[in-house]
């Protein structure tokens, strides 16, 4: 199991240096010079010759990027432009915000989805079923943005019930969380039913029945176990999806966090802090992605031997 | 009688799987029950089971009768003490039928637990000591052992142990070497036999292999669409085989010394479940075959311990 | 191979009866985008700001929003920005990954790795990210946009591709060919192509529904078309300001994203289920 996970961390290496590239590139691929890209307007010729001396700007591309890439290591990731504050500064004060509103929205996905999957398979094509996957089929096809406005609009204004934006009090993350769980609550309830529907229909079910072991005993600890697997494969898939999701979030209800921070640097041409932004954003998914192959492999001991052949 | 289906008729929807069964087995006997794919074995021991409600089917009529008990009106819950643990079965095919998550050992843990209240440290000694008696090479290494890592023949070990793990009275074995080599094959057969003779278990051993069947049970049930044509001790249906059906199964058996070419096969194929001929369901395919088998369906006609299910046997011509 | 008649192959695509009826409320949307300046009782940009705000009534059927606009006539023009978006975007997307998946698949080697790392890169960003990046670094508008959601979706396009054509690569009917002679180029309309494409299709119509989701997120953030063109998300970002006091102005947008996409998926599931059966079918 540790060589697995040691295995996997290395694949992971070449990849930070393909997306640490692009990150890096954005910079050059934005039309005009990219000293504008990286300084105020109007600033002096001083100013600028030392930006070009900062960042190598005279040097070939290779050269940028593995200067570029020395200082991320030192931790320096630039400074940004509007705010003027060290880029690594702003994105270490935001990212406890959206850490706190992913992670409790991938709990609350799956939790509340493996739950409603795992119902409906238990109690396939009454109403039940039909019920709870309409709703989440409704989840899924709504824009998050619009869903967060709704729950705003209803339980913020119309039921007083939880403060609409910001982040002072933690009730305020009730909704963002619920706005994004929703979404991936969706996807965790119908894989988790087609795979406990499939996984019901293979031999070893029935030969667990066979063994004498109760109904609700096999649903819970055998089927759904098995079932899990390729819920958490799709999970560690749409990690991307549940940070995208997150990002619009924070924006719609205000919260600070790394996605209100990179839509403001976007709109600001804070080119900067847009690289930071999107580096820590891009790292998040490929770790998101590792996480959910350990577990995978933690759970299902034929991957793990299946990766050394 | 250890187990006695009588007159069993099981219903799938419009369907009728089985029309009509009669068989039985002792303790210390081995009942082989044989026939082609699509004859009814795998649903009698569904049957037997009382598995038929989870695929979808039901007991339209006849009983099964367990020591006694009849099983057709037994509730679900006394149902599950008797699975696994008085009654067992070892399913065909080694590669599906174990968890693939969990580990073996505990896989036949589980059913010590279950049927025999022991605790986790005494089901484990159990389970080593029950895979040593299987002949499954270093049992404390294989129990840590998930199924993928075995070979097919010691995980069909592990099922057979796991069945054996509740101390059953009765094995129903589903075709339990269909799905291995050769070689392995009359080694799973052998043990199922010595489990039998040592124990005095009673086993329904089903298979479509009639050389398995004259070599190693005691008594044979031949079926035929849902229903046993003939049934009686193999001495005796092999030295006298009646049924145009069972003859023809035991010359399709391959001896040493045949001439080449002269293996046989029955012309012709099982009927679908929606397409039965009318009369005796056999009449399409049968050699000796008159004008009222394709009119009426043969009963049942038991003489000396023996049933055949023919117009040639009838006791009374019509 | 015998000719069906056209309506039957199309209620073929239909197996069940919700999969037809979305079916054809996709068809009304299309038609309600299309013939927009018809169809709609207002000009989308005729503004009024007398009536500002006005909730749903006989003469505005949604009501109106902050410049005194008729939201129905801006939710149907908005259809048109939003379905031609869609589908312009997703066929751009297929048509370039079926071709580079195509490539790759056939010609392994370097050219499969080399393509195939330039595509996974999108992989590591998620979709929405990416399309805001894209849409920053080429300016806010309608083309940025499709390009932007092209790109987010060329990655599936091409992995599925590759993957048919690898597999079918394998089959004996493509040995055969080769061994009579047929160049390689042959052999990829012909015989692989018309394959492989099935499902690829499948996965594009659904896809649209994602990509109308996206388009209508870009809208919000003021990426997508500019006003005073309407677009769903546009909409919805500028009523956002009147949340309280005019929530029709973001509701009705809304809601016709979620009815899109739902109507797509479940036409998609539709037809996903009816190839399987012909697939089935065609093998027994």
């Amino acid at each position: 199991m540790l060589g697995y996970a040691i295995r996997r961390l290395l694949a992971l290496v070449p990849v930070f240096f393909v997306v640490s590239g692009v990150v890096f590139l954005v910079v050059h691929l934005v039309p005009g010079d990219p000293v504008d890209n990286l300084i105020r307007a109007g600033s002096s010729p001083e100013q600028r010759a030392e930006i070009v001396a900062r960042y190598g700007l005279d040097r070939s591309l290779i050269e940028q990027y593995v200067t570029w890439l020395g200082r991320l290591v030192s931790g320096d990731l630039g400074t940004a432009i509007v705010m003027r504050r060290p880029v690594a500064t702003l994105i270490w004060d935001n990212l406890g915000y959206s850490l706190s509103l992913g992670g409790l929205a991938l709990v609350f996905s799956a939790v509340a989805g493996i739950a409603a999957g795992a119902v409906a398979a238990s109690y396939r094509d009454r109403w039940i079923d039909h019920g709870l996957m309409g709703f989440s089929l409704l989840g899924s096809t709504v824009p998050t943005f619009w869903l967060g406005l709704l729950m705003i609009m209803l339980f913020a204004v119309q039921l007083g019930w939880v403060p609409v934006s910001g982040a002072r009090h933690w009730t305020s993350l009730i909704l963002p969380v619920l706005t994004v769980g929703l979404g991936g609550t969706a996807l965790v309830a119908r894989v988790t039913r087609i795979a406990m529907i499939e996984t019901a229909r293979e031999d070893f079910v029935m030969l667990l029945h066979a063994k004498g072991v109760s109904r609700w005993n096999i649903q819970i600890r055998h089927v759904l176990r098995h079932a899990l697997i390729p819920v958490v494969t799709i999970l560690s898939l749409r990690i991307g999806l549940i940070i995208g999701g997150a990002v619009t979030v924070e924006y719609v209800f205000a919260r600070p966090g790394l996605g209100s921070l990179l839509i403001r640097a976007l709109s600001q041409r804070d080119y900067p802090l847009v690289q930071g932004c999107l580096l820590f954003l891009a790292m998040a998914v490929m770790l998101g992605t590792l996480l959910g192959d350990l577990l995978q492999a933690a759970m299902d001991p034929r991957q793990r031997d299946e990766a050394i052949r | 009688m250890l187990l006695s289906v009588e007159n069993l008729r099981i219903g799938f929807g419009p369907l009728e799987p089985l029309v009509g069964v009669d068989l039985g087995v002792d303790k210390g006997e081995i009942l082989g029950l044989v026939g082609e794919s699509g004859s009814g074995k795998s649903m009698t021991a569904m049957s037997v089971m009382g598995l038929l409600p989870l695929m979808g089917g039901r007991i339209k009529q006849g009983r099964i009768v367990f020591d006694g008990t009849d099983l057709t009106g037994l509730g679900e819950k006394a149902y599950r003490k008797l699975r696994g643990g008085r009654i067992a079965l070892i399913t065909q095919n080694p590669m599906t039928s174990l968890d693939p998550v969990v580990r073996v050992g505990r896989q036949i843990d589980q059913t010590a637990e279950l049927h025999l209240g022991l605790s986790r440290k005494a089901a484990k000694a159990r389970t080593i000591e029950l895979m040593d008696r299987m002949r499954i090479p270093a049992p404390l290494h294989t129990y840590e052992l998930f199924p993928h890592q075995l070979s097919g023949g010691l995980r069909q070990r592990i099922v057979i142990a796991m069945a054996l793990a509740g101390d059953p009275d009765l094995l129903i074995a589903d075709e339990p070497t269909t799905a291995l080599d050769v070689t392995v094959q009359a080694q799973i057969i052998q043990l199922l036999v010595e489990l039998v003779r040592d124990r005095g278990l009673g086993l329904v051993l089903i298979t479509h292999d009639m050389g398995v069947i004259g070599q190693t049970c005691d008594r044979v049930a031949v079926m035929y669409c849902g229903r046993v044509v003939e049934y009686g001790p193999v001495a005796t249906i092999f030295d006298d085989p009646r049924h145009p059906y069972t003859k023809a199964l035991i010359s399709c058996i391959p001896q040493v010394g045949m001439a080449p070419g002269s293996l046989t096969g029955i012309p012709g194929m099982v009927p679908s479940a929606r397409d039965m001929p009318p009369g005796c369901r056999f009449n399409p395919r049968c050699d000796s075959v008159m004008d009222i088998c394709r009119a009426r369906e043969p009963q049942i006609n038991t003489e000396a311990g023996r049933s055949v299910a023919c117009f040639l046997y009838a006791g009374d011509r019509p | 191979m015998s000719r069906t008649h056209p309506l039957k192959s199309l209620m073929l695509l239909t197996p069940t009866p919700t999969s037809a009826v979305a079916g054809f409320a996709l068809v009304v949307l299309i038609v309600l985008a299309v013939f927009a300046p018809w169809i709609s009782p207002y000009p989308y940009d005729v503004q009024n700001l007398s009536i500002a705000n006005q909730a749903p009534s006989a003469l505005h059927w949604f009501g109106t929003d902050d410049f005194g606009r008729d939201v129905l006539s801006r939710v149907i023009f908005g259809a048109r920005t939003s379905l031609s978006v869609s589908l312009v975007s997703i066929a751009l997307s297929l048509s370039g990954g079926v071709v580079i998946g195509a490539l790759c698949g056939y010609l392994g080697g370097w050219v499969d790795r080399l393509g195939m790392s330039v595509v996974d890169i999108t992989w590591f960003f998620p979709e929405i990210l990416l399309a805001l990046l894209i849409v920053a670094i080429l300016g806010p508008g309608s083309q940025s946009t499709i390009i932007a959601i092209a790109i987010a979706y060329l990655a599936q396009f091409t992995r599925l591709t590759r993957t048919q054509i690898i597999t079918l690569k394998r089959q004996t009917y493509v040995e055969a060919s080769l061994s009579m002679g047929a160049g390689p180029l042959h052999i990829m309309m012909r015989r692989l192509l018309p394959n492989a494409i099935a499902p690829v299709l499948v996965v594009a119509m659904l896809s649209t529904g994602n990509a109308i989701l996206l388009e209508a997120t870009l809208g919000f953030f003021g990426m997508g078309a500019q006003p005073p063109v309407p677009s769903w998300g546009g909409m919805m970002s500028t009523g956002s300001a009147q949340l309280f006091n005019a929530p029709w102005v973001i509701l009705w947008p809304g809601i016709f994203v979620a009815l899109s996409v739902v109507f797509i998926n479940l036409f998609g599931d539709g037809v996903l289920r009816a190839l399987d059966v012909k697939a089935r079918m065609r093998t027994q």
